[in-house]
């Protein structure tokens, strides 16, 4: 049977909308552009809120900056109330007792501290502390670690040239006194201090000599 | 007076045709595995049936299903069971199809920062700086991650672009105010700062950057008093 012009195009036309209409619906699924939702991770969001204690922890670094230490030290012991562990209270704490002359309370707190988690001005406030208290060879001890780290800080030198000469170490002391000497030349109140250990060590030639320098002779 | 037979005929003829059309793309959509994956998918992801919904999106993709909604959904029902790690790879897909697309970049950008991919997070944003317009959150984030980078004066500026988009947002407001402590620019941070707690007298955050600039400023007892605000602890 021969097919017509017509009824050929129709057939063709037929099987050609069958095969491409779900080609065409397959091509129209990339075209749309659906929307995402907002993100869901956090990174970075603003207005992110701190706890309680580390907000008072604040507060009373600011209060000891304004050396209102009496209130510094309530916002410090509520802060360990809530955070008894807190390595930053306690040697805060510490410091702002020591400063405020409560030297028996500043020792209490401090030593309850490691050593290895306290910063360089905390261990030597603990050094002044068992100095005061002639502990002297903890404060030894802590000077000399200070030094090794910091060997030009002459001030913390010179107490631990007086805890030597107090201890009786004075050959140890006026080894200390002769480095201060050396970069401090002009220092009349170190020299005078380093005659006053010569003398103790039975050196009195030289520690008239010395005494002798401070006078301008 | 009726059509003629000839008329008829081609009417017909073409009615048959188009229906053969429909019926051949509801065939389509009826019986083809990715849709049917797909369709299944939706009614699990609308049902926030998540678990259920991945492994019938994942069918559903590697099917060849090009719908950008399976990709999509895909990576929201990734998100929504906290599998990051997954997601990551259908975001960068969802990108590399559709670079347009905002909220994709967007999120892409999240979960490379999640996951410690700054870089690559800080690259993309820029290449997209076109879109931030459409999506103020671009922009805030490419702020952010300069900020975290330390270049400080390209966040600020981005900041006070987000500032300008979107006027009300406190939150904007409040990144820049902490910004321009850190910069010293302590009256416009206190200004800010003061503007997010006028509108918004509980914001702690807003607070506790104020009580910071103020003690940076020196103004410590002033300080202090917020400080003491943030506690609840004024009389």
């Amino acid at each position: 049977m021969k097919w017509s012009k017509g009824r050929l195009a129709f057939w063709l036309a037929w099987l050609w909308l069958v095969a491409a209409f779900p080609l065409l619906a397959a091509a129209g699924e990339t075209s749309s552009s659906a929307k995402v939702a907002p993100s869901i991770s956090t990174a970075g969001q603003p207005g992110e809120t701190m706890a309680d204690w580390q907000a008072r922890l604040e507060l009373a670094r600011l209060l000891s900056y304004q050396k209102k230490y009496a209130e510094a030290a309530t916002e410090y012991e509520k802060v360990l109330r809530e955070k008894p562990d807190s390595v930053e209270a306690k040697t805060e704490l510490g410091q702002v007792l020591f400063w405020s002359g409560k030297r028996a309370e500043a020792l209490e707190i401090l030593e309850q501290v490691p050593l290895e988690k306290m910063d360089d001005l905390t261990r030597t406030v603990l050094a002044d502390l068992y100095r005061a208290q002639k502990r002297y060879d903890r404060a030894e001890a802590l000077y000399r670690a200070y030094l090794d780290e910091h060997p030009e800080e002459w001030g913390i030198r010179l107490k631990l040239a007086e805890l030597l000469s107090w201890s009786k170490q004075y050959r140890e002391s006026l080894d200390q006194y002769e480095l201060i000497l050396q970069a401090r030349p002009d220092d009349v109140q170190v020299r005078r201090k380093y005659a006053l250990v010569l003398s103790w060590a039975g050196r009195k030639a030289e520690a008239i000599k010395e005494l002798r320098k401070t006078l301008g002779k | 007076m009726g059509l003629d037979l000839k008329t008829r005929q081609y009417f017909w003829f073409g009615a048959f045709l188009g229906l053969t059309a429909l019926v051949s793309v509801a065939a389509y959509l009826l019986l083809c595995p990715q849709w049917l994956y797909f369709r299944q998918g939706e009614d699990y992801f609308f049902a926030k049936e998540f678990d259920r919904a991945i492994p019938v999106y994942q069918k559903a993709v590697a099917a060849g299903l090009k719908r950008p909604e399976a990709l999509i959904h895909l990576g929201e029902a990734y998100l929504a069971t906290q599998q990051f790690k997954k997601a990551l790879p259908v975001y960068e897909q969802i990108v590399r199809t559709d670079p347009k697309n905002p909220g994709a970049v967007d999120q892409l950008a999240a979960l490379y920062d999640q996951f410690g991919r700054e870089d690559e997070a800080l690259d993309l944003l820029q290449r997209h700086q076109h879109l931030m317009d459409d999506q103020p959150a671009l922009r805030l984030r490419l702020a952010d991650l300069y900020l975290r980078q330390q270049d400080l004066a390209t966040a600020e500026q981005l900041y006070r672009q987000a500032l300008q988009q979107t006027p009300e947002s406190l939150a904007v407001r409040l990144k820049l105010a902490e910004l321009l402590g850190w910069t010293k620019q302590y009256d416009e941070a206190v200004q800010l700062a003061r503007e997010v707690l006028a509108a918004e007298p509980d914001n702690q955050a807003a607070r506790l950057i104020l009580a910071r600039v103020l003690s940076w400023q020196g103004r410590r007892e002033e300080a202090v008093q917020e400080y003491r605000k943030l506690l609840g602890e004024t009389p």
